[in-house]
């Protein structure tokens, strides 16, 4: 874990409002799948740095696949080759890959197909070759090329048609076809994913996004409500089995 | 002035030696061990720790954080373990972290503060902060901290159980601060830390409601630091005790212009979440301004404006 300034290699749109950022790692040290950093621009502005699950490490470059929500990832989004930005990390608790066996289903909702990337190549190399892809997206898909070649099994489904299948991402999967199924993706969905796993009995693990100040676990903002009470995202997690996470109703 | 001056960042607060004035605020550095990574917390002057109440709490649901121009909002609610853990596990664990470790007590009602001072004061640590100034719990908290005879009464309850310096942390909130600050005095406050949060709104217009459920929460940050400097001079010009004076720094410049204001320590507590290396940063920058300005030691400039 370090907090250093990081200079910015590229920083290109791979769709609208979906950009990857790769900077230089420069001490490499190592990344587990599914942890993340914090990133902050050096402008005052805005204050808290940005929670950023890591897309992928290779070399001594670190990259981020982010999409543009606020004033936080505005600010990220408009650095080029040259600037320079404060990336502390990595954070959390990521995906235990020596876990992770059998059939795997990768889940992901929009951007959360970020930390599939790094985790798809980590379980490649740890000899788990019956990986499968499920990726569901409002409009166009993005960032599924990366997984040509690492991946053999994609699926596709778009809210509006405009790709693979019309419908919302449990369309392409049935959990009993699975020994285990991660998820990351918008809280609808992975309710979703919790349930239908509970139901087909198949071990079910999520990755949560939240909001998050300290990105360290001092501050107790990103907590998550569990089984065994509230859970700080940041620390405890963002990988959680899913059957230990109490999605709000909201 | 001597360009080779090594100035003396020491302080002496209530009998304990703080090698120097930096301190991390309640609630924005955990017990101390989450910041290892980063640096060793004996860098600091102190830290004190993740308010505790005597039961264990789960603090707020639904959005604890809340960003602002030059500030963030948070409604955390007490989230922590409870008087016991810390005494038994937590303490145990994080006194050798620290020269001076401040464990920073809530409640809700007065019987809460005083059995739950009356455990913690008894552990290994050297000094209580009493919160009489959370401005996110329902009960108590900052309710104790709004009127001078309502703090009087809880830091009076206190006194007794405690025999480590009792600090009591006020609220920008209150009605008429230096009443509310020299009631705690007179009551028996060893020192008097300010400002907690301010209490504070924040509506999302396409939802047309408030952000946080709990409707206000605490602001903190860069934004509150002109009102909070003001606040602190006000009060060390009308108490006896020291003042630890907190809101917004995020400089050495910051932490001396407390300082200034006539405070023996500062608490910085927004700017280490936002990078975890700010606090130690802050040491080093207030060292160097004291070089560069011929300030041997914190003694010459202290409540000079």
């Amino acid at each position: 874990m370090t907090t250093d300034l990081h200079v910015v290699i590229r920083n290109q749109h791979v769709a609208p409002g979906i950009l990857r950022l790769t900077v230089d790692g420069g001490a490499a040290q190592p990344v587990q799948p599914g942890q993340f950093h914090m990133l902050k621009t050096e402008a005052p502005e805005p204050l808290l740095p940005r929670p950023l699950s890591i897309h992928d490490v290779e070399g001594d470059l670190l990259s981020f696949l982010y999409e543009v929500k606020g004033a936080g990832t505005r600010a990220i989004a408009e650095l080029v080759p040259g600037h320079r930005i404060r990336v502390t990390g990595p954070l959390g608790r990521g995906f235990d890959v020596q876990d992770l066996r059998g059939r795997i289903l990768l889940v992901a909702g929009g951007i959360g197909i970020a930390p599939f990337r790094y985790l798809a190549r980590a379980l490649v190399a740890a000899g788990r070759d019956r990986l499968t892809l499920a990726a569901g997206f409002r409009g166009l898909p993005y960032g599924i090329e990366d997984f040509a070649g690492v991946v053999d099994d994609i699926r596709i489904a778009t809210e509006d048609g405009s790709a693979g299948i019309q419908g919302r991402v449990p369309v392409l999967y049935r959990p009993q076809d699975f020994d285990v199924v991660v998820a990351c993706g918008p809280v609808p969905m992975m309710r979703a994913v919790q349930q239908g796993c509970r139901e087909a009995g198949t071990r079910a693990i999520v990755s949560m996004e939240a909001r998050m100040a300290c990105g360290i676990g001092a501050c107790l903002g990103c907590t998550t409500q569990t089984t065994t009470g509230m859970r700080r995202v940041c620390a405890d997690g963002p990988v959680f089995p899913a059957d230990e996470v109490i999605f709000d109703e909201r | 002035m001597s360009a080779d001056i090594v100035p003396d960042l020491s302080v002496e607060l209530n009998g304990v030696t703080l090698k120097n004035p930096v301190i991390a605020a309640s609630g924005t550095y955990g017990f101390g061990e989450e910041l290892l990574p980063f640096h060793h917390p004996s860098v600091l002057g102190g830290f004190s720790t993740k308010g505790i109440t005597l039961y264990p709490r789960q603090g707020n649901r639904g959005i604890r954080l809340h960003e602002t121009r030059a500030g963030m909002m948070n409604s955390i609610g007490l989230q922590n373990p409870g008087a016991e853990v810390f005494v038994r596990d937590i303490a145990p664990r994080i006194r050798g972290l620290t020269g001076c470790l401040i464990a920073n007590v809530g409640g809700s009602d007065i019987d809460d503060y005083v059995q739950a001072v009356a455990m913690i004061a008894a552990a290994d640590v050297d000094m209580i902060e009493l919160n009489i100034s959370c401005p996110n719990v329902k009960c108590g908290g900052m309710a104790f901290g709004m009127r001078a005879e309502d703090a009087a009464s809880v830091v009076r309850a206190v006194r007794p159980v405690c025999p480590k310096p009792l600090m009591v942390k006020l609220s920008p909130n209150a009605h008429d601060l230096v009443a509310v600050a020299l009631a705690c005095q007179e009551a028996g406050a060893d020192s008097l830390s300010l400002v907690n949060t301010f209490n504070a709104l924040a509506i999302d217009v396409h939802a047309r409601k408030a952000v946080f459920d709990n409707v206000t929460a605490g602001l903190s940050g860069p934004a509150i630091l002109p009102i909070a400097l003001r606040m602190t001079r006000d009060v060390a010009r009308a108490v006896r005790v020291p003042v630890i004076g907190m809101g917004g720094i995020e400089t050495g410049e910051d932490a001396a212009a407390f300082i200034m204001a006539g405070a023996t320590a500062v608490q910085v507590g927004t700017a280490g979440l936002v990078r975890p290396d700010a606090l130690p940063r802050i040491v080093e920058e207030l060292a160097a301004f004291m070089a560069r300005e011929g300030i041997a030691n914190l003694g010459q400039i202290r409540g000079i404006v």
